[in-house]
């Protein structure tokens, strides 16, 4: 099966800016279409093709900080062209993905998932730091190339930005084709950490608040680099503020690849205080996924980090037992399905998911959750048999041992389960126990 | 096939296209195996020695590999086509559409040590050919300066297309660099005139409009949040424009734009043209006010105080800006950044005459939120602008809290069954795992060794696999060890092999100079005359030895071997195994082993030994007295009771690892004068003898280096010295002083056996903390902070003699200054223990502070805990000296704060 999948690019022009006395104005295109497929043909009346929300503009307003907005939307797009773990051997491939907006409830949201699918970025606009004209709900992807990015990096705190995102009228009018086009070959497993983070989201809470000044502080003296595999907690000290701790204790929050949230540094200047959202830890803890949001004005920096660098949000396992239930079941539009198909993005201040149907159709993406295949290729053959107490699964020729809810966990004795002991979810072997279970899924050992 | 290698030996590069004109993919495929060197016949092979960089070569690989990203590597490893990628074009045409267009992707994709030159000029060929579309990859424009023979003018002239790219450079990351050469290998940037020259002719700069347009692109390039890296270069291209000063002026917003990009050189440059057009009354200065406050909190202090003094000036001119430059400035008053407080203290100081009433309230309230409790010169500089004071403590002399008790040690749990026996192993084969849990999985393995588990084929079979991959250099590895005793229990596999020392390595010129009782053995040595024909020269001599070592890794390692045959011909219970996570046995429980084991063989000398060492010292004399030991473990356990350390720190030569032809280097070590010699099968003794951290200092290394995971071998360590934390430190002198500069440096389990002490730290430890406060891993000085911490918070470190033993290791410049500050600070930040022990070692270290590079952080570091926590401490005279002085200083303000105290 492919480990990609082809994404075309299509604009009708570039994304372009211009300053005017001091003032910016911004266009930024939206991609024809967002799927794997050629965008469609014009009609026979040489009429020119519509995307899959029409041919209005996707927004069109001012935003109140033009400063916050041009900076923030800087930092996506690097992210976005930016791998921060190269595995060692590999050569550097650059299937960079274009960021994508969303406008939902009032909120414009720019993100964006690094080549190494480590990391997530996502501006928020509030509605407070917009003035909108025009403006319709859906996700699409925009293009933010060098001239573009030139012109952002100008933009200093001045009357607001006038934005528009999407094609106005006289570009349909004349459009003969797309006047740019770009192909890339997305990793599945990118499309699948797109899903993932905000899956992981979703379990975390405030952990910490710091003032701006303490912000500055704590991410000014991030180390610049750290072994791939290491991950670093973030825990309060007196006085207020964060040191990086060696260890997990309560309340602390696991910081992986700490020199990765040095995205946030030329943020800085504009930030008006700094919000750290984790999940529970205790001493025992092994490293998840965090989120660190930036507060500015009338916006909001949201960056998620993978549990390490070396690590992806796809790998973690995060939505394999919903996926599982619901793949026994009739669920297939539970919330963790719609999630797992990146239809939901997460957003932690407000706590509540929001509609983002990405421009991928994951549900005819191959390998999206391989672990959950090979897991129910396994309960069909029969793989799953016990023996006594036992419960054993079949696998390359030999019996692994699984056992289900020892101490609130399941166990395995394969050298997966060893080697990552329920960190990223359960193994297959001990999903395919859990599919042939006569309960269900969610847990019990077969007869 | 004869002809294209006839075409290659001739380096014929039309001969080459024409064999290959019109043959499929599938015969191009079959050449290219025919010609390659790895697949290729013997003859063959010969036939095309010395062709690998011939043009030839490379043109009849690109012609028939299948593989597009193969083809793209031997572009980048040959040089067949550095001089003429025109000639390679003929046989390129000759692949499929498809197949060039991802040749194209690959010739960015190959690996980055490969050159980039040939892959730029070759793709650049093709694109003029028509032969692919092209790129939007943006190192397309930035490989162009180094790739680009000659100067750009001239380039350009021959190949117009160029001019396009370079304007796209402007918007194109690494462009910037590739310009000042700092783009890779060679460096073909334009850093000499006349490259210069030839760009700026290249890019038409000539004329008039043009010219002013390279100026604005290279102004907004410097905006465009491009790496840091870039700037330097898109700086030098500015410069090399003349721009004129009413150029300037008219774009002086452009200027100000810059005073918010992140790299300092912008920043810099940017402060230094508006500083001119100050001087020179063109600057709009309100504009450079309202953009300050993104330069005054910056990290770098350089920008800092260059904008102060931009300020200054400005409300020297301009009086009426007082109330935007002191509402810009006071919210960005920080603590922690004292001198730089000073400075802008002094500003708001000079503003304050022009602020009225409503205005200085305001500018109040900034400061009392940005700091609310300045220090006393602080306050006098700020003047009428001061927070209102708060109600303070009178300082005094310190005292530190009282010591929270140990906690109870949690129990040692020992595993259920088989079934959780194999889920442990299952962990242990794959991950380095806390040292305890070895020992839960020692403990069963033995006591469940007569079952086996379901999953007990799988398991067996991993652990094989394991054991045959895991390169185990000096046969140390824990976790093959760990495999070998699996294999054991489930298989009947052979013990483990018995380690009692070091292998050495070393080269002599002869058999008879070799050391005697070595192996010696004779390596023939030949020259490579080329076309087949060897030349013999004098051989090498190699000789190998044993050394016998009683190192903590060789007593673990030397442990767990013996389990492998415990398994096989008992006892049917280890001695050693702990009952709580401390490390210790219970004493009625080590009874209980003991006489259970007293008729079977009495046990084996490790788990004996180890047994011994982990028995509290409380509990000792208990143990002692019941009579249930042999002679000789009696007279260890008696040692271990009776000890009592003389600790002597020795600079000494170390001797070298493995290959002793290498000599070793200079070495602090602390011995114990009390001990006596050990023996590789008393671990009692072994680990008490220290000589082997002198002896085999350069082994030490040599495992942590050469053993992969061996982090889990340190943590074994600790299971060794659960009581003797100075021994276990002293162990760690050689990887403490080799590993200080590695940017992952795995001593972790030693810092965190350090902090876990139960007893008083003595001079070893100190000095070990102090070492890892040094390192350049974070992670190591974060773990050497908690450590720190956590045996301050128990009343058992003593921060005077913690600064004591820095003290010489900073004299010794065997620790870097801002590292053990760092590490210092961040310690007094966990706890107020913590605190009160680093103001007494900070306090300590005053003593070196005023003479040492650095040594103002110091100073500092003192005062603010001194401030905060309201504690009166000794100056040293030359400390003293500074706080009676006026100078700016961070060490001579830092010194005035402690001085206030007092």
């Amino acid at each position: 099966m492919a480990d990609t999948v082809v994404q075309h690019y299509r604009y009708v022009a570039r994304s372009r800016g211009e300053l005017v006395d001091g003032q910016p104005t911004v266009r930024l295109e939206t991609a024809l279409t967002g799927t794997g497929d050629p965008a469609p043909a014009a009609t026979a009346s040489g009429a020119p093709a519509h995307d899959e929300y029409g041919a209005d503009p996707f927004f069109t307003g001012s935003a109140e900080r033009a400063d916050v907005v041009a900076a923030g939307l800087l930092r996506v797009a690097e992210v976005a062209r930016t791998r921060y773990y190269l595995p060692p051997g590999l050569a550097r491939r650059l299937a960079f993905a274009d960021p994508i907006i969303t406008a939902e409830s009032g909120h414009l949201r720019f993100e964006s998932l690094s080549a190494c699918c480590g990391v997530y970025a996502r501006l928020d606009v509030l509605p407070g730091g917009l003035d909108t004209t025009r403006a319709r709900h859906g996700t699409t992807n925009i293009d933010v190339n060098g001239e573009l990015r030139a012109l952002l990096g100008q933009v200093v705190r001045t009357d607001p930005m006038q934005l528009q995102v999407g094609r106005d009228d006289v570009a349909v009018r004349t459009l003969d084709g797309s006047a740019v086009e770009r192909r890339v070959d997305l990793p599945v497993r990118w499309i699948s950490s797109l899903g993932a983070q905000q899956a992981a989201a979703s379990r975390m809470t405030l952990r910490h608040e710091l003032d701006a000044g303490a912000a500055r502080r704590f991410v000014r003296g991030l180390p610049r680099s750290s072994a791939s595999t290491r991950a670093v907690w973030a825990s309060a000290v007196a006085g207020g503020g964060l040191r990086l701790a060696s260890r997990p204790a309560a309340g602390s929050v696991c910081l992986g690849g700490p020199e990765r949230l040095r995205v946030l540094e030329p943020l800085l200047r504009l930030a008006t205080g700094l919000r750290v959202y984790g999940e529970a830890v205790d001493p025992r803890s092994e490293p998840v996924a965090s989120c660190w949001e930036l507060l500015l004005p009338h916006a909001r920096f949201v960056l998620g980090l993978s549990p390490q660098a070396s690590r992806g949000f796809s790998g973690e396992g995060a939505l394999l037992d919903d996926l599982a239930q619901a793949h026994a079941g009739t669920d297939t539009d539970s919330d963790a399905v719609r999630a797992a198909n990146g239809q939901l993005g997460y957003d932690p201040a407000e706590q509540r998911f929001f509609p983002r149907l990405l421009p991928f159709d994951l549900r005819a993406v191959p390998r999206a959750n391989p672990r959950l295949e090979a897991a129910r290729t396994l309960a069909a053959d029969g793989a799953v048999h016990a023996v006594g107490e036992d419960v054993l699964v079949r696998s390359a020729g030999v019996d692994y041992a699984v056992r289900l809810g020892v101490d609130d966990t399941d166990r395995c004795t394969c050298a997966w389960y060893g080697k990552h002991r329920g960190a990223r979810g359960p193994c297959k072997h001990v999903l395919a126990v859990r599919l042939s279970s006569p309960s269900g899924p969610t847990g019990g050992n077969p007869t | 096939m004869d002809l294209v290698v006839r075409a290659i030996v001739d380096d014929r590069v039309p001969d080459v296209v024409a064999v290959l004109d019109g043959a499929t993919e599938a015969e191009r495929a079959r050449l290219a195996a025919a010609i390659d060197s790895g697949t290729s016949s013997w003859a063959t092979t010969e036939l095309l020695r010395g062709t690998s960089d011939s043009a030839a070569r490379l043109a009849a690989q690109l012609g028939t590999v299948p593989s597009p990203r193969a083809a793209a590597l031997a572009v980048g490893m040959g040089r067949g086509s550095w001089e003429h990628e025109d000639w390679l074009l003929p046989v390129l045409g000759q692949r499929p559409d498809g197949w060039l267009e991802r040749f194209a992707v690959a010739l960015f994709a190959a690996d980055d040590w490969l050159d980039k030159r040939p892959r730029w000029r070759l793709l650049r060929a093709m694109v003029r050919a028509g032969m692919v579309a092209e790129p939007t990859d943006p190192r397309y424009v930035s490989w162009l300066f180094e790739a680009v023979r000659g100067p750009l003018d001239q380039a350009a002239q021959a190949d117009p297309g160029l001019v396009p790219l370079l304007w796209r450079a402007f918007s194109t990351e690494e462009a910037g660099a590739a310009l000042t050469g700092g783009g890779g290998p060679g460096g073909g940037g334009p850093r000499r005139d006349e490259h210069w020259a030839g760009l700026l002719t290249a890019l038409g700069t000539g004329d008039p409009g043009t010219r002013v347009r390279a100026i604005d692109a290279s102004l907004r390039a410097l905006g465009a949040g491009l790496p840091d890296r870039d700037a330097a270069g898109f700086l030098a291209l500015h410069g090399r424009l003349g721009v004129t000063a009413s150029e300037r002026r008219d774009r002086q917003y452009a200027y100000l734009r810059l005073l918010a990009a992140h790299p300092l050189v912008t920043v810099t440059f940017a402060q230094q043209v508006l500083g001119e057009l100050l001087a020179d009354g063109r600057l709009d200065a309100r504009a450079l006010v309202d953009a300050s406050a993104d330069v005054l909190v910056r990290a770098d202090r350089k920008s800092v105080v260059a904008h102060l003094a931009l300020l200054a000036r400005i409300l020297a001119s301009d009086p009426a800006l007082a109330p935007a430059i002191a509402v810009v400035v006071a919210p960005t008053l920080d603590p922690e950044r004292a001198d730089l407080a000073l400075r802008t203290a002094r500003l708001l100081h000079d503003c304050a005459r022009h602020l009225d009433d409503d205005a200085r309230e305001g500018v109040r309230a900034a400061i009392t939120q940005a700091l609310p409790a300045p220090w006393p010169e602080l306050r006098a500089t700020l003047g009428t602008l001061a927070p209102a004071a708060l109600p303070t403590a009178p300082a005094r002399p310190a005292v530190c809290p009282v010591p929270i008790d140990l906690p109870a040690p949690e129990a040692v749990t020992a595993i259920a069954d088989v079934r959780e026996l194999a889920e442990v192993f299952a962990h242990l084969l794959e991950e380095p795992a806390p040292a305890l849990e070895i020992e839960r999985a020692l403990e069963a393995v033995v006591r469940l060794r007569a079952e086996l588990p379901s999953s007990a084929r799988a398991l067996s079979k991993r652990a094989r696999k394991v054991g045959e991959s895991v390169v185990d250099e000096m046969d140390l590895n824990v976790r093959r060890r760990i495999a070998d005793l699996v294999v054991r229990w489930l298989d009947d596999g052979p013990p483990s092999t018995q380690c009692r020392g070091y292998q050495l390595h070393g080269s002599a010129p002869d058999r008879a100079s070799a050391p005697p009782g070595t192996a010696v053995r004779e390596v023939p040595m030949h020259q490579n005359l080329g076309e087949g024909r060897l030349a013999a020269l004098p051989s090498a001599w190699w000789w190998t030895a044993q050394e016998p070592a009683w190192t903590p890794s060789i007593l673990a390692v030397a442990r767990l071997h013996e389990v492998t045959v415990t398994l096989r011909e008992g006892p049917a219970l280890l001695l050693s195994t702990p009952t709580r996570g401390d490390w210790t046995i219970d004493p009625d429980e080590v009874l209980a082993r003991l006489r259970t084991v007293a008729g079977a063989a009495g046990g084996r000398p490790h788990d004996r030994g180890t047994a011994l060492l982990r028995i509290a010292p409380g509990d000792r004399a208990a143990v002692l007295s019941a009579g249930v030991l042999a002679d000789d473990d009696d007279a260890r356990l008696d040692l271990l009771a009776q000890r009592s350390p003389r600790w002597r720190r020795t600079v000494t030569p170390g001797l070298g690892g493995r290959f002793r032809s290498f000599a070793g280097h200079e070495t602090l070590a602390w011995l114990d004068d009390s001990s006596t010699p050990g023996t590789v099968t008393d671990p009692v003794r072994g680990v008490l003898d220290l000589s082997s951290t002198v002896r085999q200092h350069g082994s030490y290394v040599d495992e942590a280096t050469w053993e992969p995971q061996h982090e889990a071998t340190l943590g074994l360590w600790a299971g060794l010295t659960p009581f003797d934390t100075d021994v276990l430190a002293a162990h760690a002198h050689p990887l403490l002083l080799s590993w200080d500069e590695k940017p992952t440096a795995g001593v972790g389990p030693l810092l965190d056996a350090i902090g876990a002490a139960s007893a008083p730290l003595g001079a070893p430890s100190l000095s070990a903390l102090g070492l890892a406060a040094g390192f350049r891993d974070a992670t190591v000085r974060s773990r050497a902070a908690e450590a720190i911490a956590r045996c301050a918070s128990h009343g058992l470190l003593d921060g005077t003699a913690l600064g004591a033993q820095a003290e010489v290791l900073v004299v010794e410049k065997r620790v870097k200054v801002n590292r053990l500050v760092s590490t210092l600070r961040d310690a007094s930040g966990i706890s107020d223990h913590a605190a009160h022990t680093v103001l007494a070692a900070s306090a300590r270290l005053l003593t070196i502070a005023p003479t040492t590079p650095g040594g103002g952080a110091i100073i500092e570091l003192a005062a603010v805990l001194a401030e905060s926590h309201r504690v009166r401490v000794p100056l040293p005279a030359a400390v003293a000296a500074l706080a009676a002085g006026r100078a700016g200083t961070k060490s001579a303000m830092a010194a005035r704060r402690l001085a206030a105290l007092t």
